[in-house]
């Protein structure tokens, strides 16, 4: 038989050790775990319009995935849906918000984008990503109204995109 | 009295990981930006093909009046024959041609042509001979295509469409010599 205040020694060891061990493996280096990321963003553009003397309304409508731009009574040449790439190494979802409008300027004219998130994919449902790096698109679009004999003119800008990885 | 140490023990381990697991979940947010770009341009070019030109005009003594009636020439591409001068006395006309606007754009871009012509007596013609007589001219919508006589000139991408002017001038008796010029500005409405 072993003396009981011998034995109570030995099990304090062995409780610590463990205690120990198990608080190395668990307790993470930092306290924020990886979230997914954006690794490519392709931009929005609406493309060469031969614009009708009377105006027109320029519409790219990529809520179900990438899209050209159309036009009521213009010529359209060129341009896409702008893209987002997405992935992650473990599974996650995200919640993207868009822009209301966003304003693009060219020769001291402004322009307004409208209608983003009714022209994009994912709005208000969000998007999962499945892990293990594998890449997700996401698409988006929107609407320019263009008055009659506007100016030859090139418009650039740029907007943000919310995105909550959870 | 082993035995039970080492439950306890396991016991005490796992819960306190359940702990730790749970206080390292977080949601992650950020913004990304996104380029935007558009280019405005336009195909339609409108061009003065031709001058209107009443002609080499040997007036009748008495005086005369001069018309050119394009009004019945096709605003189409298709070449449509120009209108000649015609005297309403015993003027003699020589050469002479209605006016002629072309609009082009390219195929696809489709619109109406409102033509908007100068008032009655607001287009004077002037000769550059000493003392300068002006004269005036007159019933430009009338004898011209589209306007409000007419109507509006459909245009289709990719074909030329033509618009023929006209007008009318009256000469008096004591009309001098000369070569008469002047100018007018006729406006193109798109929609």
């Amino acid at each position: 038989m072993i003396p009981s205040q011998r034995r109570t020694s030995v099990q304090r060891v062995k409780i610590i050790s463990f205690t120990l061990l198990t608080l190395f493996c668990f307790f993470p280096a930092s306290n924020d775990l990886e979230a997914g990321e954006v690794y490519q963003v392709t931009p929005l553009s609406f493309g060469s319009i031969d614009l009708n003397p009377s105006g027109d309304t320029i519409l790219i409508a990529a809520k179900n995935g990438a899209a050209s731009p159309t036009s009521f009574q213009s010529v359209v040449t060129g341009g896409n849906s702008g893209q987002l790439t997405l992935r992650s190494t473990t599974v996650e979802h995200v919640d993207i918000v868009y822009p209301s409008s966003v304003p693009i300027s060219g020769g001291g004219d402004i322009l307004l984008i409208t209608h983003i998130a009714d022209n994009s994919q994912y709005t208000g449902v969000g998007v999962d990503l499945p892990g293990g790096n594998i890449p997700v698109t996401v698409s988006v679009g929107g609407q320019i109204k263009l008055k009659g004999n506007e100016d030859n003119r090139t418009f650039s800008g740029s907007m943000t995109i919310n995105l909550f990885f959870n | 009295m082993n035995k039970t140490w080492k439950k306890g023990t396991l016991v005490a381990g796992l819960a306190l990981t359940g702990f730790l697991v749970m206080q390292g979940s977080t949601a992650m947010a950020g913004d990304v930006t996104m380029n935007i770009d558009a280019a405005i341009t336009t195909s339609i070019v409108e061009t003065v093909t031709t001058d209107l030109d009443l002609g080499s005009i040997d007036l009748d003594p008495a005086g005369d009046t001069i018309t050119i009636d394009a009004g019945g020439v096709a605003a189409s591409g298709d070449g449509g024959a120009a209108a000649l001068p015609v005297a309403t006395g015993a003027s003699v006309i020589t050469g002479g041609t209605s006016g002629l606007i072309t609009v082009t754009s390219a195929a696809g871009v489709n619109f109406d042509i409102d033509v908007v012509y100068p008032g009655d007596g607001t287009v004077n013609v002037t000769s550059d001979a000493t003392g300068a007589t002006t004269v005036t001219l007159d019933s430009i919508e009338g004898n011209s295509g589209g306007g409000a006589t007419n109507g509006t000139v459909n245009h289709t991408g990719g074909a030329p469409t033509e618009i023929h002017v006209g007008g009318q001038v009256v000469f008096p008796s004591d009309a001098e010599a000369g070569t008469y010029s002047g100018s007018m500005t006729i406006t193109l409405n798109y929609s």
